[in-house]
């Protein structure tokens, strides 16, 4: 074999190797519940029609996307409520494994549009889950805990390519190291462990959290410990593709629950746990026929 | 092997390849104009010093002369999905504590972050809300404070029937906060309702 086809029979092999579905399993279920219940959320407290109508139509955002197109298909009144209908629908059958993989697809797609409506709101989590859905939509994370074996009792035994978690890891790799590196680049005082704490600004700051800056002025310990932590993990994000991802999971799990117990954030810090399964995969019992066996 | 592995490898492989063209770590938050200027460069120098300065500067000759011209090929790929690849989430915190107040007729029902004043708090605390509050009070004229205050002057009139005048304050202060004096104001006043910034 020649010296170029041997590096990518290599790479053809481990994108196919198999293995164990049910990390992108959880996934499949955890992500579009996360999207589910942020809708619903968006709901009960009455914005959905003001935040997904144009501004002319009495809507809050001036400023659409140029990547709507739904307008012109049904009109601009009604672009909102039918993107936002079919995301709440497509998001069950996916957590539910019906359909799951056009469910994914399509629901992707009107919660695009729906962030083309209004871009404020939509935030790099939603860009995150929305590209995690894609993803799945390409693995067979379908074949495991789904209504349907579920209902035909069906064991949770199942194989699939190992591509798409990898491909998912790689997306998290550089989120994390993206999000640490322009952190340091852009305010080395992360690193600091004297004066005002960066950390302290981020999480007493009214406008996104609620923590009360006046009672924490003089507590400055946690958040030089946290800022230096918060900066290890996310450079440190490469993690996510070697073996000892699961260590990083746990820095990843406390640094989520700090932020979820901290700031207003909508599902951010859920929405990057409901990915956590693929780094916690390595820990996960063997399925429950091979324990059978 | 057959064919359906080696395309799912390649699959594989372009996407991987794209995300990070798209989002490279360390670059993905530099514009186009950074650290162009001899000007710049030698602030640059001044502030970091020597590797790091230099550093720096290649990194951004490099998205400037390599990647950008690649970005600007393949960047229309995020749109269908808006799957923009760009990941330097929260550089910085904000150097200066703001907060949004809301007075109806002279009383104050709102106030980030205030437990005393939580009138539409479950709407403007809401992740979706938050950033149109946040670049409202941030600073005068935000591309969206028309359609922020015209919510919240109906729904004053909705809870609050009768009312005649509606101000959203922008506060700032330095950190923490004990000292804050008002930046810029939204008035709406009966019977037009017409939304004022000054």
């Amino acid at each position: 074999m020649s010296t170029i086809l041997r590096p990518w029979t290599w790479f053809v092999e481990r994108c196919m190797a198999p293995i164990d579905l049910r990390p992108l399993a959880l996934l499949r279920i955890f992500v579009p519940l996360c999207i589910f219940f942020d809708l619903l959320r968006v709901a009960q407290v009455g914005l959905t029609k003001i935040l997904f109508t144009p501004y002319a139509q009495g809507g809050l955002s001036q400023v659409q996307d140029e990547g709507l197109w739904l307008h012109q298909l049904v009109g601009p009144e009604r672009a909102g409520p039918v993107a936002y209908f079919v995301t709440l629908l497509c998001m069950p059958l996916v957590s539910l494994g019906v359909a799951a993989r056009p469910a994914m697809l399509i629901g992707a797609l009107a919660y695009a549009q729906l962030g083309h409506l209004y871009p404020p709101g939509d935030r790099a989590i939603d860009r995150v889950l929305r590209m995690v859905l894609i993803i799945l939509a390409f693995s067979h994370s379908h074949k495991v805990w789904t209504w349907w074996t579920w209902r035909r009792g069906e064991t949770s035994d199942v194989t699939g390519p190992a591509w798409p978690a990898g491909l998912i890891r790689w997306a998290l790799c550089l989120i994390y190291m993206s999000a640490g590196i322009s952190k340091l680049m852009q305010q080395p005082r992360w690193l600091a462990i004297d004066g005002v704490p960066v950390l302290y600004r981020i999480v007493t700051d009214p406008l996104a959290a609620h923590l009360d800056p006046v009672v924490w002025a003089d507590t400055r310990w946690p958040f030089y410990v946290g800022g230096i932590g918060t900066i290890v993990m996310e450079v440190g994000g490469f993690m996510v593709l070697t073996r000892w991802r699961p260590w990083f999971g746990l820095f990843g799990v406390a640094m989520h629950v700090g932020i979820f117990g901290s700031m207003e954030l909508g599902m951010f810090s859920l929405g990057m746990l409901s990915l956590y399964p693929l780094l916690f995969d390595r820990w996960m019992p063997p399925p429950r026929s091979q324990q059978a066996r | 092997m057959n064919v359906s592995a080696h395309l799912q490898a390649l699959g594989c492989l372009l996407a991987g390849a794209l995300m990070l063209l798209l989002g490279t770590p360390g670059v993905d938050f530099l514009g186009r104009g950074d650290l162009r200027t001899p000007k710049e460069r030698a602030a640059l120098r001044k502030e970091v010093g020597e590797p790091a300065a230099t550093i720096g500067i290649t990194l951004a000759d490099l998205n400037r002369s390599l990647r950008l011209p690649l970005y600007d090929k393949v960047a229309w790929v995020q749109k269908p999905f808006r799957l923009s690849q760009n990941w330097s989430l929260y550089r910085d915190g904000p150097h200066r504590v703001r907060r949004l107040e809301i007075w109806v007729d002279g009383d104050l029902k709102h106030r980030s972050a205030d437990p005393d004043y939580t009138w539409l708090n479950p709407q403007l605390r809401n992740r979706r809300v938050r950033p149109m509050v946040e670049s409202t009070t941030m600073k005068k004229g935000s591309p969206n404070w028309r359609g922020l205050s015209r919510y919240v002057g109906e729904r004053a009139r909705e809870d609050f029937p009768g009312c005649q005048r509606v101000e959203l304050r922008a506060m700032e202060g330095p950190f923490p906060g004990e000292k804050m004096t008002q930046h810029h104001q939204i008035v709406l006043t009966a019977p037009s309702w017409t939304a004022e910034e000054s």
